[in-house]
């Protein structure tokens, strides 16, 4: 049962210990269906809904969270809080406090365009299962398929004891098909995805579910003929996609500021080109470019109104992502990246949506120009180290030569040092578009997040195989 | 609370039965503990942690339902039953949906320490600390990104329509150290390390912060290499992600019904070298898995995966058991958040004939891995990525470490490759693991 804001407010002004406390109500509505072989794997729904308190006694962080909405039952788990405070605040050697922030104050609704309550349960499994099949269908070496739904419907209060009280509502849906085409022992799998903050009609609007069967498809049964790229380094062109997880993984992890005052290759950088000129990072809570952006986030889990940061503007590195504890250490205001997963996580510093602003470039200019490189498509799973080493993965390499695109090859990793990438940009398309909402980034606990950009041209090294 | 867990779950099933379908399951898990994260060298939060959750699944006409939820009440269960039985109405048929029926359990002893049951939080934040001072007296130019340590007891309940009843407890102390080294503004690849036991008395984070500092310093003023190809020494944290899990991703059942493996025809083939073995056992108390039954109550007991490099067996659970007209060997794995999934418990490859300081020793130009970022296709095999903690070896003798280096092939070929396996293992989770040498492996430079 929901709480009241004026409940958690009671409660968190019930012991004078504190000088700031924090409480969060979350409930979560989620559900998935998802089909393969023509055989549901998964159709369930799932209820996932509590309280958490956190509170900052002596300089030192406590939290804890319960299932229970009646007041003995908060007032059980704050003081729980408040306890487990006091036993850290010995051993800790820095004092928090908190710094400045645009505290939200009301009822804040993320855009949906389609609702996504009303499309009802039989016709998101019939999608499930009619796209499933549609991608099987495609071709006869398109031996199995996984079609999935998802939706996240979240809604919280936060209040703080420094003035913040906001009631969100979120709702994040997600699509994905994978065909797995083989031939003899060769096994090859294509995955088409999206997830995006929003609706019915943002979900799909860049592509049906039909399309996206037989795009999964049509790539899965190519690559069991592609070849692998012979490794080394290369001038490559990436995708909005692939742009969007360099902007996160290479980028955006180094920018985060507990990583930055653990001592992360960024530390001291403020003011100084990072990058070329050409590039514009930003990390933002509602992107102006597109609403309808996974990593979406109106007001941050400190009840921090979301700000659009620019990371690093024209080159220069401009600023970090901050949650009100490391705002306060760099004298600056909170930028609102204050995230937690579930109820019962407590907020870490988190990036959103995270792109690469456009230039202007047109795609087939950019190819043109290279006499020889790759084109690479369709991101898959990322890393990036502390040194700023980074790799990812992508679904689909294509050659350049003589500035013309070629043949398919398999996927491949591309990996380098993401500053020494992005001073080597020397274009940036006019295109623009978000590319990993259907992932979750994870660090400690799962956040949706997305990113994006248009087309870019730069120098990395790719992971092919030596002969 | 393991009785009130037990009742809750036979409550539902009863409960769910009254509603007309055929077959019903409850899953129960409750949770308590207290953890301590750290954060950029210092103590960051102290937590304490309740949770619980349930799982309900429904055949209703040959159609599958579940709905989940983390509040227990009787009101709650019920509309929850609702939920799961409205999804039931919704789905397709399914012939092969099916429940197990109740076999004798093992018994797993030893899994449960009442130390964990009255462990102050002040406990955790005082191990937290112990960890960040360890690393950072190994060398002072470690730096602790972040970490933590934990501690918590959790109870788990299976109830089903066929007269299935079970339940458990058991408590588990973990602790998990990132960092990186930092000398003259040179920043070293960032190290993490795990560890974890059933018992108190089993607590030692010092090795563990000590391991990530070793790893972090050794992997400061990298050079890079020509690219070859050559053998590859993987330590145990890298057998683990490049090796054990594709391969339990491949013998799970689920994945072979699916095509989505390349040893669908491979039973009692060979697939690896002679020196593999590898068997899951979720009665080896050790391993963080261990327990005597699996998601839907079925009997854990040792399987054997892999005998002297032939492939020996799959991983079932009842559904995909049914399907093949066979028994489930008790590898339904998940949460009360989804229909139960297959997968390994605790995994294990077994020590070679010799110690790993000889087998690098005799290695005359190839390169270690000690933690492995990349991407692998666990249906192909493919995988593509760059050597992290990686060091270059020449005439048996580590030269340097590593940096722009990239290792890429098909880890299904890798298996075929291992030319030498360790004595000494590690375990990792729930993983027991030894370090391996892999030949003719691509190795890149940039």
């Amino acid at each position: 049962m929901k709480p009241s804001s004026t409940r958690l407010l009671d409660v968190i002004e019930s012991l004078s210990e504190t000088t700031y406390a924090e409480a969060r109500f979350h409930e979560r509505q989620a559900m998935e269906v998802r089909v393969s072989q023509g055989k549901l794997e998964q159709s369930r729904v799932n209820l996932l809904s509590g309280v958490s308190f956190r509170v900052l006694c002596d300089g030192a962080w406590g939290f804890s969270s319960t299932v229970e909405t009646r007041k003995s039952g908060l007032k059980k788990a704050f003081s729980d809080a408040v306890s487990v405070a006091h036993s850290s605040s010995n051993a800790k050697a820095q004092k928090v406090r908190l710094g400045k922030a645009d505290l939200a104050v009301g009822t804040f609704t993320t855009r949906q365009r389609g609702p996504l309550d009303s499309h009802n349960l039989e016709e998101k499994v019939k999608l499930v299962v009619d796209t499933e099949k549609a991608a099987r269908s495609y071709s006869e070496r398109v031996k199995s398929a996984i079609c999935s739904y998802r939706e996240i419907i979240d809604e919280k209060i936060i209040v703080t004891s420094d003035g913040a009280s906001a009631e969100l509502h979120d709702f994040k849906p997600e699509f994905a098909v994978t065909a797995v085409a083989s031939e003899g022992e060769k096994v090859m799998t294509a995955a088409e995805s999206v997830g995006v903050t929003g609706g019915w009609i943002d979900l799909f609007e860049n592509g049906s579910p039909e399309e996206m069967a037989k795009r999964a498809s049509e790539i899965a049964v190519r690559l069991l003929g592609a070849r692998q790229p012979k490794g080394g380094p290369a001038t490559v062109i990436l995708d909005p996609g692939m742009v969007g997880l360099i902007s996160h993984e290479a980028i955006g992890h180094t920018v985060e500021a507990d990583f930055v005052l653990a001592g992360s290759i960024v530390k001291g950088k403020i003011g100084q080109q990072v990058a070329s000129e050409m590039i514009t990072l930003v990390d933002s809570g509602l992107s102006e470019r597109q609403h309808s952006g996974a990593g979406t986030v109106l007001v941050d889990d400190e009840g921090v109104i979301a700000q659009e940061t620019v990371v690093i503007d024209k080159g220069i590195m401009n600023s970090y992502l901050h949650n009100r504890e490391s705002a306060e250490l760099f004298d600056v205001a909170s930028t609102g990246n204050a995230r937690a997963y579930v109820y019962s996580d407590d907020p870490l510093i988190r990036m959103r949506n995270t792109y690469i602003e456009p230039g202007d470039y047109d795609f087939e200019e950019m190819v043109r120009e290279i006499p020889q490189g790759y084109y690479l498509k369709g991101p898959l799973g990322g890393q990036a180290d502390a040194n700023g080493e980074f790799m990812f993965g992508a679904q689909e390499a294509y050659a350049i030569e003589k500035g013309e695109i070629q043949d398919l090859l398999r996927g491949v990793t591309i990996s380098g040092q993401a500053f020494e990438s992005l001073k080597s940009v020397d274009a940036v398309g006019k295109d623009f578009a978000f590319g990993i909402g259907s992932g979750y980034c994870g660090k400690w606990q799962p956040a949706k997040v997305d990113g994006g950009g248009g087309h870019l041209r730069c120098k990395a090294t790719i992971g092919g195989i030596q002969q | 609370m393991s009785q009130k867990l037990i009742s809750l779950a036979e409550y539902t099933v009863q409960k769910a039965m009254t509603l007309g379908v055929e077959e019903a399951e409850a899953y129960l898990v409750s949770s308590r503990g207290t953890e301590t994260f750290i954060e950029n060298n210092d103590v960051k939060i102290c937590k304490s942690e309740q949770s619980s959750g349930i799982g309900i699944r429904v055949h209703l006409r040959k159609s599958l339902g579940f709905a989940s939820s983390n509040i227990l009440s009787k009101e709650v269960i019920q509309r929850t039953i609702r939920s799961a039985v409205k999804i039931a109405k919704a789905s397709p048929r399914d012939r092969y949906l099916g429940l197990p029926t109740p076999k004798p359990l093992p018994r797993v002893n030893g899994i449960y320490d009442a130390e964990a049951e009255e462990l102050d939080p002040s406990e955790t934040v005082k191990e937290a600390a112990k960890m960040l001072k360890s690393a950072k007296a190994y060398d002072r130019r470690v730096t602790v990104d972040s970490g933590a340590f934990g501690s918590c007891v959790t109870e788990k309940a299976v109830a089903n329509s066929h007269g299935l009843t079970c339940r458990e407890r058991a408590s588990i102390f973990t602790w998990a150290i990132m960092g990186m080294a930092l000398d003259n503004g040179d920043v070293s690849s960032f190290d993490s390390q795990f560890e974890g036991t059933h018992w108190k008395k089993k607590v030692d984070v010092i090795p563990t912060a000590e391991a990530l500092a070793k790893n972090v310093i050794a992997s400061l003023n990298p050079k890079r290499i020509e690219s070859f190809r050559g053998p590859v020494f993987f330590s145990p944290e890298v057998v683990e992600t490049l090796l054990a899990r594709p391969l339990s991703s491949a013998v799970s059942s689920a994945n072979i019904q699916k095509g989505r493996s390349p040893f669908a025809k491979k039973l009692n083939q060979q697939i690896a070298a002679k020196e593999l073995n590898m068997v899951d056992d979720a009665t080896y108390v050790n391993g963080l898995s261990a327990s005597s039954f699996d998601r839907e109550g079925s009997p854990h007991n040792p399987l054997p995966i892999m005998q002297n490099g032939i492939l020996s067996s799959f991983l079932y659970n009842a559904y995909t058991g049914r399907i093949e007209d066979r028994e489930s060997t008790g590898h339904a794995v998940g949460g009360t958040q989804a229909v139960p999934g297959v997968g390994t418990t605790n995994l294990l490859i077994g020590e070679g004939k010799r110690g790993a300081d000889d087998i690098l020793g005799e290695l005359k130009k190839g390169i270690t891995v000690t933690r492995f970022s990349g991407n692998i296709n666990s249906a192909s095999g493919d995988f593509s990525g760059v050597v992290k903690g990686g060091s270059y070896i020449e005439k048996g003798k580590i030269m340097h470490s590593l940096k722009g280096t990239l290792i890429a092939g098909n880890t299904y070929d890798l298996l075929q490759k291992v030319s030498s396996v360790s004595r000494e293992r590690r375990q990792i989770g729930s993983s027991l693991l030894p370090s391996i040498v892999v030949e003719d492996v691509s190795i890149t430079s940039s």
